[in-house]
């Protein structure tokens, strides 16, 4: 009688480690890929530019001119990255990794070119909901500056 | 040895004279008649002078009387008894308790998923050789954040693995308003 009741204690408690998991569903995360044109030479700052807060502080507030190219908006799920084609014949690629617990979202991000091997820098990165910039490459004589953020479900930090 | 008849002839006499005197001995000689006797009865002729009905009767009558035991005195005799003879059947179940225990446990006080080792949150790394341009890191004026998407969150983002291969570059991050940070992976192309 006992051993009977141990098993079906031992099988609840599976059952409710199971139930406790956080919920997987194939939920498609989404978000947007801002590609920016940056010059030091002294020009026009696009408007849309100016709510990002990180674009006003150094590095990027070095630059004269910022022009806003194109805005993705891109949809990831476990199974299907995000291809983005960049102004320089390069696709940026955003690839889910993992759902967070806390919201938050792990992708990963290269920079391929079609016609040679994969170009890096191939990153991982925690994406919290507030973009994240992958800078520094050259195209028509300015650098491209690619914000990337991802939607996240994490809580907000309490105000200070 | 007279009792038994093993004595001799002028033996046997010789102890007779002395019973004829003795009366101890005399009355030990007889209660090992007696013994003698009581042997020689059959088992089933001492049985059947036993009333085995009323003595059952007696027992099931003092079973009744007694009040049943606990549930805590059967369980203390079956774990008991069972330690004694078949410990398993105790163990086990015990045994399959406390796995149970600890999963519950182990899922209700698990902690969050942590970032994998690798590039500090404020750290710089650069890559092959030394980059011809190198950003300047961390803006020191905060300032008030845009309002945010409801489903933006205010954690920030954070690079844990970046790999530029043959290239240089570095990593930096960028400090906002409310203590938030924005990361920034910059590439050096030659």
């Amino acid at each position: 009688m006992f051993a009977r009741i141990s098993t079906f204690s031992f099988l609840a408690a599976f059952a409710l480690a199971i139930g406790a998991m956080p919920a997987r569903a194939d939920e498609p995360v989404k978000g947007e890929v801002l590609v920016v044109l940056a010059k030091e030479a002294a020009g026009t700052i696009d408007p849309k530019l100016k709510s990002i807060a990180a674009l006003q502080k150094p590095p990027f507030n070095g630059f004269g001119t910022m022009e806003l190219v194109d805005t993705h908006a891109v949809t990831l799920t476990d199974a299907t990255p995000a291809m983005v084609q960049l102004p320089n014949g390069r696709s940026l690629q955003i690839k889910l990794v993992e759902r967070m617990p806390d919201g938050r979202h792990k992708v990963s991000v290269s920079i391929n070119r079609p016609d040679k091997q994969d170009y890096l820098p191939l990153l991982t990165v925690i994406a919290s909901g507030e973009p994240f910039f992958v800078a520094g490459q050259k195209h028509a004589g300015g650098t491209l500056v690619i914000g990337v953020q991802i939607r996240s479900k994490a809580a907000p930090k309490p105000a200070k | 040895m007279h009792f038994d008849g093993e004595l001799s002839p002028a033996e046997a006499a010789s102890v007779q004279r002395h019973l004829a005197s003795c009366g101890e001995c005399g009355r030990r000689l007889s209660s090992l008649h007696k013994l003698r006797e009581m042997i020689a009865m059959s088992a089933e002729q001492v049985a059947s002078e036993v009333d085995f009905d009323a003595m059952f009767g007696r027992v099931e009558q003092g079973t009744k009387a007694a009040p049943a035991p606990s549930l805590l005195d059967r369980l203390q005799l079956w774990v008991t008894e069972s330690l004694e003879h078949n410990p398993m059947k105790v163990w086990a179940p015990v045994g399959g308790f406390a796995v149970a225990a600890a999963a519950l446990v182990f899922v209700l006080t698990r902690p969050g998923v942590e970032a994998e080792p690798g590039i500090a949150r404020n750290g710089i790394i650069e890559e092959g050789r030394e980059p011809k341009r190198a950003p300047v890191a961390i803006a020191t004026a905060p300032e008030t954040k845009s309002a945010p998407d409801e489903q933006v969150g205010a954690n920030a983002s954070e690079v844990v693995q970046v790999d530029f291969g043959s290239n240089t570059g570095t990593v930096f991050e960028i400090a906002l308003a409310d203590g938030a940070s924005t990361p920034v992976v910059w590439i050096n192309e030659d």
